[in-house]
């Protein structure tokens, strides 16, 4: 299938065409992603491995519009992200994509159910009447439906980044991406999530992890290893 | 934080920088000009008179002067004159004036004028002054001169042209040649007012036994000016805002430099880690907060300086007191120093020392924002029980409420400064209720005073036969005290006569009834006379002594009329009879009728010059919607240093808020980052922040709203007490508080506008690698 004629709504491919990422900092300009060419397919679940500072989650935030690539293009189905300003990119990212955070990122002042609702006002896809009831069945379906109306700092590690799940999946977005979900999380929850992730590739949506754990890898449908800002050809699965 | 330090001290240094230079001014100037502890008015006094009173025991020194009223002309318009004349100009000791321009004494032909009058003479030195004091035709004479005198409240606000002349030039005016006012200032015990009593009767005692009638006694607050009530009341206010105003900022600098350096821990904690004292880190942050306070100090205390100078020169001024070459003391500037830089090295020093004593580790990990602890208070639990609100007006809600100290103070500085605006605005509403009270009741719009009583059929018959005269009355009026058991009296007061019957005034009765008809010996008095004399109560029997002769009377109401003078109200024949002057009057009232060519001054001026061709001459003319207005001007002025205070206060609140707001988005700014991962646009994250601060701000009103209330019942009380010596009646101003909901808001979303624009630009890359 063509990775330009896939509508955006459904089953989008990312594509990466030679997209390099340069930062200025104090010592010179610093190269986190030079020449990166990768097409993720529709619901595959991609794991993206390396070093610290390989550019792995550069990488991962460009493919989430959360940063712009200093060259080369990005596309998430027919969507140029290199060409969208910052508001539009929020708007688009939205819809399109669920962000887990490594160190979850709950909002402290809303509870749990009320975490999960707020992508939902934000974009607008869902009638006001119907974000509670979604809210709450996300969270069971995360497994943890109970907790469902308390603050972020009464829940354990395990049962935040189920919420953050929840949540990022709160405007069933196509994509989810994922930035060392386990790197807080016991080796036991760590698994758990990994297995809420492999689910929902096999339900059909593509997501996109970072992680320097190979075992955590290994959950994935494939492997792209990245070193040194270049993805290291013939080490994908 | 520089401007918030600033800001405090530059108001409340200004505010006390003016009290200073005004009580200096006030108080040394004043009492510079020697003011008479007593002035008795007679008939006439002689050398041999005023000989024999300056030996009295207990007299340090006793001279003669005469007062003449009349009229000069000043633009092409007549003005109302008073002319002092000083028994001798050149050793003149009682009443001393500085003079600034020109001559003093004033030579034969000449006029010295006050310098307060100025503005109301368009003509210069040496220019024509053309005089009237009503009888006669006018008289030429120049201005020659100009002086300071600080015990006459200034000019342009009496609208009276105050000058100075000699008994020569007043011989040629036309003007009565004797002396008829006995000042006389005490050797000893100066600042007791009994023994100023003692004293003027002593003096009078003499007078009398001289075969002198003594028609008026008036023996004022020793050391304190005509306006002094005014001017407590002006500084009461000044200082007690300016410090609250002071105090509110350091809290408010208090509060924040403790935030921004609670984000230093981490810090302090690395420097600990590689090697840093203890005293080296406190050195490095308190020297910092220091500097800050420094460069707060340099630009905020010589601000301070000039708008304290400047703002009590304004005051000065309308006391007719001149501030120059009064120095602003250095201990104040001192204390405005110590302050400045003492704020935020006592803020710095909270943090500073929690972080010393922190282990490394501890330290380092410290973020400085979330202890846990948020959803277990009281606000926290009534909020997570709102329903029916989207979460991100959930989160500008929650929010204001997370850091619950920096909020209180903002929220407590905005909420001040509208409970005095409230109170301000009520205060200037009751005000108007008294100008209300006072003058709604009157019937006529011109007042007239000759300068010699006139035949009141004459001058009745003569304003009748004017066209803009639609009706007219002649009063007369009469300078009175009440006879105690002992014989003694009391303090004069002034009997207005009216013609039976009169329509042209409508009191309503506080207690009892107004003058009917046929009464021969009623007396109605005002509620402030009754507060001066409690024995003019309603239904006593009372006795008047005027110009020496006794008359019983009857007390049947009470009225309120002018708050600012004790007056009693009785048949204008009574009165008469009582002062030995029957048929006579010395002022007339009149409903004037204002034709489309002639615009209501001229029709006064017609009047005028009519009266003046019957030879009924005019000493002054005041229209009652002129000397309304004055008068509330003259009250309002409290009201606008109020309303000052109130937006210095506001000021700092809502300076308090924008730092608040802009602390808000550093400290949220990972969480600006994840709410852009999570699809919020600009126009979500610019909401979620303006309504943050909207939230605080219109708390504020809420709670500005009941503490108006006490703080109205203050000002008014106060104001009342001190002007009229009795609590106003408050008459809220209707308005005011949806005034004061609109004004917050918008002040509000002004303060919190560049933060939440600032918290649009931050990028999501940004945000979520921000540290």
């Amino acid at each position: 299938m063509s990775a330009t004629t896939d509508p955006d709504t459904s089953r989008p491919h990312i594509v990466l065409r030679n997209v390099g990422k340069v930062y200025d900092s104090g010592g010179g300009p610093c190269h986190a992603l030079r020449g990166v060419d990768l097409t993720i397919a529709p619901g595959e679940f991609v794991a993206v491995v390396g070093e610290s500072g390989s550019g792995k989650s550069t990488l991962l935030n460009l493919i989430a519009g959360i940063d712009r690539p200093t060259e080369g293009e990005i596309l998430v189905g027919a969507t140029a992200l290199h060409t969208l300003a910052e508001g539009p990119l929020s708007t688009w990212r939205g819809r399109t994509v669920g962000v887990v955070f490594q160190f979850f990122q709950l909002l402290p002042t809303l509870t749990a159910v009320e975490n999960v609702m707020l992508p939902m006002d934000f974009c607008g896809i869902w009638p006001a009447r119907e974000r509670v009831a979604r809210a709450r069945g996300l969270l069971e379906r995360a497994g943890v439906a109970d907790q469902a109306d308390k603050l972020p700092d009464t829940l354990s590690g395990g049962q935040r980044q189920r919420v953050a799940i929840a949540r990022a999946l709160a405007n069933d977005p196509p994509i989810v991406v994922a930035d060392e979900p386990t790197g807080n999380l016991d080796s036991r929850t760590g698994r758990a999530m990994l297995d809420l992730f492999a689910g929902l590739s096999d339900s059909g949506k593509t997501v996109v992890m970072v992680t320097h754990a190979q075992a955590a890898a290994n959950h994935a449908s494939r492997g792209v290893t990245i070193h040194d800002g270049k993805i290291v050809p013939g080490a994908a699965r | 934080m520089v401007a918030a330090i600033g800001l405090g001290i530059t108001g409340s240094g200004s505010v006390l920088n003016t009290w200073a230079l005004l009580r200096q001014a006030t108080s040394e100037g004043y009492l510079a000009t020697n003011p008479p502890a007593a002035t008795l008015s007679t008939d006439s006094i002689d050398d041999a008179l005023l000989e024999r009173v300056g030996r009295m025991a207990g007299i340090e020194r006793a001279e003669a002067r005469r007062t003449v009223r009349g009229r000069v002309r000043a633009g092409g318009e007549w003005a109302a004159l008073v002319l002092f004349v000083p028994g001798d100009p050149e050793r003149m000791e009682i009443g001393r004036v500085t003079p600034e321009a020109g001559d003093w004494p004033p030579p034969t032909g000449g006029l010295t004028i006050e310098q307060s009058s100025l503005s109301l003479v368009p003509e210069a030195l040496g220019e024509e002054a053309r005089v009237t004091l009503g009888t006669g035709e006018p008289m030429s004479v120049r201005w020659s001169g100009v002086v300071r005198d600080p015990g006459l409240a200034p000019g342009w606000m009496e609208q009276i042209v105050y000058a100075y002349a000699t008994r020569e030039t007043l011989a040629a005016l036309g003007g009565p040649p004797e002396l008829n006012e006995l000042r006389i200032t005490a050797a000893t015990d100066r600042m007791s007012r009994d023994h100023a009593r003692r004293l003027a009767a002593d003096a009078r005692a003499i007078l009398e036994e001289e075969g002198r009638p003594v028609y008026e006694v008036v023996v004022p607050e020793p050391g304190r000016h005509i306006h002094a009530a005014q001017m407590d009341s002006l500084f009461y206010t000044q200082v007690t805002f300016g410090l609250l105003a002071l105090a509110l900022s350091g809290l408010l600098v208090f509060n924040l430099i403790t935030a921004l350096m609670a984000g230093q821990v981490r810090q302090i904690g690395m420097m600990k880690a590689v090697g840093a004292r203890p005293d080296q880190v406190a050195g490095l942050y308190l020297g910092l907060a220091l500097l800050l306070g420094l460069l707060a100090a340099a630009p905020s205390l010589p601000l301070a300086a000039v708008i304290g100078r400047a703002y009590a020169g304004f005051a000065a001024g309308l006391l007719n007191f001149d501030v120059a070459g009064y120095p602003i003391p250095r201990s104040l500037l001192l204390l405005q120093l110590t302050l400045a830089v003492l704020i935020p090295v006592v803020a710095a020093a909270v943090p500073v020392v929690r972080g010393s004593r922190m282990t490394v580790a501890r330290a380092i990990r410290d973020y400085g924002i979330e202890d846990g602890s948020h959803g277990r208070g009281l606000t926290d639990r009534l909020l997570a029980r709102a329903v029916g609100v989207s979460r991100p007006v959930l989160l500008s809600l929650r929010n204001a409420f997370r850091r619950r100290s920096r909020m209180a103070i903002t929220l407590v500085t905005l909420a001040l400064g509208g409970a005095v605006l409230l109170g301000a605005l009520n205060l200037r509403s009751s005000i108007r209720g008294v100008v209300a009270s006072t003058f709604d009741p009157l019937r006529y719009d011109l007042a007239i005073r000759f300068a010699e009583r006139q035949p009141a059929a004459a001058i009745e018959s003569a304003l009748a036969a004017l066209p803009h005269v639609r009706r007219a009355e002649a009063w007369t009026s009469a300078q009175a005290a009440s006879v105690a058991g002992d014989g003694g009296t009391g303090e004069p007061f002034t009997v207005i006569g009216l013609p039976p019957g009169s329509a042209m005034v409508s009191y309503a009765a506080l207690v009892g009834r107004w003058l009917h008809a046929g009464d021969s010996s009623a007396l109605v008095v005002n509620d402030r006379l009754l507060r001066l004399d409690p024995n003019l109560a309603l239904g006593r029997r009372v006795t008047l002594e005027v110009r020496g002769s006794r008359r019983e009377w009857l007390v049947v109401g009470v009225v309120s009329s002018s708050p600012m003078a004790p007056l009693a109200y009785a048949g204008r024949d009574a009165v008469n009879a009582m002062a030995g002057r029957p048929g006579s009057a010395d002022r007339a009232v009149a409903v004037t009728v204002s034709a489309s060519e002639a615009s209501p001054g001229e029709v006064q001026r017609h009047l005028e010059q009519a009266l003046e061709k019957a030879g009924l001459g005019v000493a002054e003319g005041q229209s009652v919607a002129v000397t309304r207005r004055a008068l509330e001007e003259h009250f309002l002025m409290v009201c606008d240093l109020l309303l000052a205070m109130a937006g210095l206060i506001v000021a700092v609140g809502a300076l308090g808020l924008a730092t608040t707001m802009s602390l808000a988005v550093m400290e949220r700014t990972r969480e600006i980052g994840v709410m852009r991962a999570i699809g919020a646009a600009n126009g979500a994250i610019y909401s979620i922040f303006l309504m943050e601060g909207l939230t605080i701000g219109l708390l504020s009103w809420a709670l500005a709203v009941p503490i108006s209330i006490p703080m109205t019942r203050v000002v008014t009380a106060g104001f009342g007490t001190i002007m009229f010596e009795a609590p106003l009646v408050l008459v809220p101003a209707g308005g005011a508080v949806v005034g004061w909901f609109v004004l917050v808001a918008v002040v509000s979303a002004l303060a919190t506008l560049h933060p939440a624009r600032t918290a649009t630009t931050i990028t999501t890359a940004d945000a979520l690698a921000y540290d």
